[in-house]
């Protein structure tokens, strides 16, 4: 667990560092911000079946239970 | 959220996709922007059948975002199970809830959403209440309890680089479930026959922080690590890496993976590719392949429910047409699900916790005006 996290963490540090504050350009701006470069997907934006999510609990970020289990 | 509303408006002028997002002057009124979006969910297998329909609202007036949503889940399930009845498991679950966005400048915004639901979240948690009715319900002191319900409050904040690209969003979030108990006969030789009662209320405090950085400007990431705290039980730590690649103006190829750790036994990995390919103005393919695994659940209310091992895979397809603010995505998957083995303590449960196929489909409809 640890160490999933240290790298997680690493990883994290790494891209802060290349990436930093640079300047983009116009055209890059708009490539950048297309749907298919997001993750914040929803509607018809969205191509996954979301009730597959209740058979993979662990991918899923709720954990409440609905009921007994 | 706000600065991303508009991109309903964009589309491809048959050289570039352009983004419509445009920068209203200072004295110009406040603009309106709405999105209203639809969709229609279906899984089924042999002994299980899951639809789920929903609808949500929302409007963006200059800085703020406003938004309604609800959905209906149905479920309609096969039971039976070694020494139990056969029996046919029907029941209905509703998810409320209303958020608020606001994006103080270009750097800080911040958001703030109410959510709440009544019914099972889950087939599996409809399918146990049935077992400790059939198993148990002779014992005196068997009570039969409503449907569970829940509420949540989540707070986030999310700082913009100076790019107006890369950012970083922190998350707080505090709900609490309701639960059907699990309700357990016992002998005791001194009161007689008793019914054990687990708990009813799990409350879960949950803190997040995402951040969106691009490495080149074809390639964008996302790194996530959450968080969650539930009565009862260790921190769950859920983390996250996706990433987006502009392999051409048209084709963009999007990964996924992540991990889930539970002391002291849950643990769960899970990744995917999606290919998303422009086909024209008008028509966008999607493919993709999921693979998820995990060690078992780890459950709070009852101590002989846990789920085995589980394995999945998912093969997925999708097809969008846009025009003007319309969109419509058709989507269907294919999902084989396998558990590990129950074991002598939760092998009453081996039809719940049993291999099925699964196909999948969905129908979305979103409209930008």
């Amino acid at each position: 667990m640890k160490r999933v996290l240290v790298i997680f963490v690493a990883g994290v540090g790494m891209v802060l560092t290349a990436c930093g504050t640079r300047e983009l350009g116009v055209v890059d701006k708009i490539q950048l911000g297309r749907a298919a470069m997001r993750f914040d997907h929803k509607g018809a934006e969205l191509a996954e079946c979301t009730l597959v999510s209740q058979f993979e609990r662990g991918r899923s970020s709720s954990v409440g239970g609905g009921g007994a289990g | 959220m706000a600065k991303n509303s508009g991109d309903f408006l964009g589309g491809f002028d048959g050289n570039n996709f352009v983004n419509k997002v445009t920068e209203p002057s200072p004295s110009a009124p406040k603009s309106i922007s709405r999105v209203f979006s639809t969709d229609a969910d279906l899984i089924f297998a042999d002994d299980v059948e899951i639809q789920r329909y929903s609808a949500e609202y929302d409007v963006t007036w200059g800085n703020t975002t406003f938004g309604i949503s609800y959905s209906r889940t149905l479920y309609d399930v096969d039971f039976s199970g070694p020494g139990l009845f056969d029996t046919n498991l029907t029941d209905q679950t509703d998810n409320y809830s209303l958020s608020l966005a606001h994006d103080w400048n270009d750097t800080y915004s911040s958001s703030i959403s109410l959510s709440g639901y009544q019914g099972f979240t889950s087939f599996r948690s409809l399918w146990f209440p049935e077992f400790f009715r059939q198993n148990d319900g002779a014992f005196p002191g068997f009570r039969e309890l409503g449907d569970p319900f829940g509420i949540s409050v989540a707070l986030g904040n999310t700082y913009t680089f100076a790019n107006g690209i890369d950012s970083v969003n922190v998350g707080l979030s505090y709900s609490r479930d309701r639960i059907v108990p699990a309700q357990q006969g016992d002998f005791d030789p001194f009161t007689g026959f008793e019914i054990i009662t687990g708990d009813d209320t799990l409350d879960t405090v949950a803190v997040s922080v995402t951040g969106n950085f691009y490495l080149t400007n074809k390639i964008t990431t996302e790194w996530s690590a959450r968080v969650s705290f539930v009565s009862d039980r260790d921190a769950r730590t859920q983390l996250r890496v996706r990433a987006a690649w502009s392999i051409l103006d048209n084709l963009t190829l999007r990964g996924e993976y992540g991990v889930t750790i539970e002391q002291p036994d849950f643990d769960a990995f899970f990744g995917g590719l999606t290919l998303d390919y422009q086909i024209s103005n008008n028509f966008a393919l999607s493919v993709g392949y999921r693979l998820y695994t995990d060690s078992g659940e780890v459950t709070t209310a009852n101590f002989n429910t846990s789920a085995p091992g589980f394995d999945s895979s998912e093969v997925s397809a999708s097809l969008l047409w846009t025009s003007g603010g319309h969109s419509v995505r058709a989507s269907v998957a294919y999902l084989d699900t396998e558990f590990d083995p129950v074991s002598f303590a939760n092998a009453n449960f081996e039809q719940l916790f049993s291999d099925r196929e699964f196909i999948a489909a969905r129908l979305a409809y979103t409209y930008a005006f």
